[in-house]
């Protein structure tokens, strides 16, 4: 059953059944504006918080082949206080022949003075073009992300993340020259757990490290290289950024 | 509380992992009737007569409303096996069967495959004397529509069938003439899970079943300048078993190779004289072109095998053409080095005044580009042909047939080609 | 095809995260005294002996004669060690991996493959001496291969490891220490276990 209709249902479940009710935490974080862009920690008095870094995924090997190492794109995210605990957040991927901008809520629950929950969503607005080697191509699209993320704040300033995100495609369009050769509208595209860890690195640099597990039938930095598949392939992903 | 909590999270992503993702033929052989049942034997007008556009009656919403059947054959030794290859409308499916011949019944035994997935299973069917068998065995009449039955049921996986499922003739296969359905890689790629692997022996004894009537094949030399069939620059595990063998192909003799590596399904890496011997006695196939990947080296060894095989297959009475693929500048330029280039049978891949520059018998553009159909005339009226590569979605397909004019298709599909193109009218 | 690789990389990163969350959350005194406020390079340069756990044979070859597959190996490493708890670095060295010989009817065979490492590792000290390191990257592998004639063909493959390592000091700037490695290179499928002793050196502080 959890296969077959999804792990988010089932992880919100267990979430919420494990959980302690919620609180009214205080800000404990000793820098909060440097320290927490992934973790759903609120922003009880800045504004910003941005972070710039690098995700780095790697390809199933039996569909692009010897094309397996991509170039690393550049992830900034920037969020955007609304209230205590209701937060605007944006992305950007960059990697030049493709790119991903996506812009998004959540909305965080503090459940006790180490423990935080956030739900939300993201709607993505990816884009790509190939104009080498024989190829005319571009491609474009819609996804939106509905996630869950669950934070452990340590004694120290050691920020815990587990996080799952859903992936919808709304909308996919690619050209050669003028033709169209695929359109898709709506599909169930996909799953990404992450592990994330925020810390100090070095004097109020603080670090995000995250070890993402994107199980998706399309992915759109794969854009050029195969349409999805109707299987769900699964891309390994790491990002390192500073939070700025 | 809390790091239990992480844990059930973690074991909740680890579950979301899937098992390996296979499309493994089912075993069939397990019909009892079928296994007892006799030989069939069918002239080639039978078999003709057979071919043809079929209306889908039951199993529709699994396979389509139309098909398109087929004959093809693959000779082992003295034995030639025979089967009738069932081209679906939906999910790029197949189906393949032998046959055998029950009182005056005609049964056919194999499996179905949906190739956007890996859905599989058995399927077993009848046509009865009454209902087409007798028509195809030669009793005087003609094929018409509705006079012959082909029903039976499939199941899924290794499961017994058990779901009906039956077609009824319509009308002929389409055949404008000379149209060729190339699979790439000799049939298929490695990741479309297909029951032998690319560019080796046995998928160019299958890929008659999948629809192709010519091969692309991709061909490297090793060290000691054997042209063997292998797509990849290194040997790795997308195309080979395990071995402790890393590096460029390039850089190991061919005994080596013999020895120490499997491809993934268990086959050794054949070399050019090889895989020009299965097609020329082996299959029906009647075209082959050479991707030669390598760079830096003299083309004259392939050049001599091309030779050798276009004459041994002039002896064998096979309309057999084998072209040398030409994909970039460096392999033409390597090409025109050649001091009979002239007359050597050759696809370019280049523009057309590259066409003209290597005497090419075709010129093959990427599809990225279009129909180009002022281009195609172009080529034909200079009494060449023009391919196109590699269309593997459908909407292009119906597309490149309908509106272009190529002579042949390209793709890792072939079965999806032989439908598009055998039900046109 | 893609058996249970993801879980297996999910569980390994779980766990390292798992325990890193509760070491952290205990004393927050035992850390180590080079953590406060100092930066420092520190080389790491060890030696020890690799277990591979993988397959190992010629697929081509119904047995093999021989396998062998523990050897020596060795490393070094250099970590920045800022004022706080994360620590990044490089790491390289050389790995044996295996070796096996083949019978093919008079002819015998063998094939050796070994491994550079090029990592790029980040570590934490989860209590003043014990540390967790894992690192990403590629091995530049080598097949050495005697079969009719010897060939040598070097890839590029990528991989991971993570070890955990336990580091006492002799004097404020050299120390003595012991780890366990997790190795793989997972394109090429090839991993194992190994157990090194290694030289700590604080070669720059400031």
């Amino acid at each position: 059953m959890l296969r077959k209709f999804g792990r988010i249902p089932a992880l919100i479940f267990i979430i919420l059944a494990s959980c302690f009710s919620m609180v009214n935490a205080q800000d404990t974080l000793p820098e909060p504006k440097h320290a927490a862009i992934i973790f759903p920690y609120p922003m009880y008095t800045e504004k910003w918080r941005s972070s710039i870094g690098i995700t780095l995924l790697t390809t199933p090997e039996d569909i692009t082949e010897e094309v397996r190492i991509r170039v690393p794109a550049i992830d900034f995210r920037i969020l955007r206080r609304i209230s205590n605990n209701f937060i605007a957040e944006g992305r950007i991927n960059a990697q030049v022949l493709q790119n991903q901008f996506s812009a998004g809520f959540r909305w965080i629950v503090p459940l006790s003075d180490k423990l935080f929950f956030s739900a939300g969503d993201n709607m993505g607005y990816w884009f790509g073009f190939l104009t080498t080697a024989g190829f005319n191509s571009r491609g474009s699209g819609w996804l939106t992300y509905p996630n869950v993320s669950l934070g452990y704040k340590t004694k120290r300033n050691l920020l815990i993340t587990l996080s799952a995100q859903a992936s919808v495609n709304l909308a996919y369009s690619a050209y050669n020259g003028k033709e169209k050769t695929s359109e898709e509208k709506v599909f169930y595209n996909g799953e990404t757990f992450t592990i994330a860890l925020e810390q100090p690195f070095y004097h109020h640099k603080h670090l995000t490290l995250a070890f993402s597990a994107i199980t998706n039938y399309f992915y759109w930095q794969t854009w050029s290289l195969f349409y999805r598949v109707n299987r769900k392939i699964f891309y390994p992903q790491v990002t390192v950024a500073f939070i700025l | 509380m809390k790091t239990t909590v992480i844990v059930l999270l973690v074991m909740l992503s680890a579950s979301s992992c899937k098992k390996s993702y296979q499309a493994p033929v089912p075993d069939f052989d397990n019909w009892d009737a079928f296994d007892q049942a006799g030989r069939l034997v069918l002239s080639t007008q039978s078999r003709s007569a057979m071919e043809g556009v079929y209306k889908m009656t039951d199993a529709a919403g699994s396979f389509g409303d139309s098909v398109a059947v087929k004959w093809s054959y693959a000779i082992a030794g003295n034995d030639t096996a025979w089967h009738l290859s069932i081209f679906c409308e939906k999910d790029i499916s197949y189906l393949i069967c032998e046959g055998r011949k029950s009182n005056a019944d005609i049964l056919l035994n194999g499996y179905w495959r949906k190739m956007a997935g890996v859905e599989t299973g058995i399927v077993r069917l009848t046509i009865k004397a009454q209902q087409g068998a007798d028509l195809i065995a030669g009793n005087g009449q003609a094929v018409v529509p509705g006079s012959i039955i082909i029903s039976g049921v499939f199941g899924n996986g290794q499961d017994v069938p058990g779901l009906p499922i039956s077609f009824t003739y319509k009308r002929k296969l389409y055949n404008k003439g000379s149209f060729d359905i190339i699979a790439h890689r000799s049939g298929g790629r490695t990741s479309d899970l297909l029951p032998a692997s690319e560019n080796s022996v046995e998928m160019i004894r299958k890929t008659p079943e999948f629809g192709s009537t010519g091969i692309e094949i991709d061909v490297r030399l090793t060290s000691d300048g054997i042209p063997v069939l292998y797509h990849d620059n290194t040997i790795n595990l997308r195309e080979t078993q395990k071995s402790g063998l890393v590096g460029p192909i390039k850089n190991y003799s061919y005994e080596q190779l013999a020895v120490f590596v499997r491809l993934i399904h268990g086959e050794k890496i054949p070399t050019l004289r090889e895989a020009l011997d299965a097609v020329v006695y082996q299959t029906p196939l009647h075209f082959v072109w050479l991707d030669t990947k390598y760079a830096g080296g003299s083309l004259q060894v392939v050049r001599d095998i091309q030779k050798e095989y276009l004459q041994k297959a002039a002896a064998a009475g096979r309309n057999l053409k084998i072209v040398i693929g030409l994909p970039d500048t460096n392999a033409m330029d390597e090409f025109l080095a050649l001091p009979d280039f002239v007359n050597t049978p050759n696809l370019c891949e280049l523009s057309l005044e590259d066409v003209e520059k290597t005497n090419a018998e075709i010129w093959a553009p990427r599809f990225t580009l279009g129909t180009q159909n002022e281009e195609v005339a172009r080529v034909h009226a200079e009494g060449k042909q023009a391919f196109v590569w590699t269309l593997d979605v459908p909407d292009l397909v119906q597309q490149y047939l309908h509106d272009g004019h190529f002579d042949a298709i390209l793709s890792n599909y072939p079965s999806m080609i032989a439908y598009y193109y055998y039900v046109q009218q | 095809m893609y058996s249970n690789k993801p879980a297996a990389v999910i569980i390994f990163f779980s766990a390292l995260l798992i325990f890193n969350a509760r070491l952290a959350a205990q004393d927050s005194t035992e850390v180590n005294v080079q953590q406060k406020g100092k930066y420092a390079f520190i080389l790491y340069a060890g030696g020890g002996w690799f277990s591979y756990v993988g397959t190992i044979g010629s697929p081509g070859i119904a047995s093999n004669t021989s396998v062998v597959r523990s050897h020596p190996i060795g490393m070094f490493r250099i970590m920045w060690h800022p004022d706080h708890r994360l620590r990044m670095g490089i790491e390289s060295g050389y790995t044996d991996f295996y070796t096996y010989t083949v019978q093919n009817g008079s002819s015998s065979g063998k094939v050796n493959l070994t491994g550079i490492p090029i990592l790029l590792v980040g570590s934490m000290a989860v209590t003043k001496r014990l540390n967790v390191f894992a690192g990403i990257g590629s091995y530049l592998l080598t097949t050495n291969l005697t079969y009719k004639g010897s060939t040598r063909s070097k890839s590029l493959s990528l991989g991971i490891n993570a070890s955990v390592n336990y580091v006492q000091p002799v004097s404020p700037k050299l120390g003595i220490g012991a780890e366990l490695k997790w190795t793989d290179v997972t394109q090429t499928k090839d991993y194992g276990m190994s157990a090194q002793v290694m030289l700590v050196w604080k070669f720059f502080e400031w």
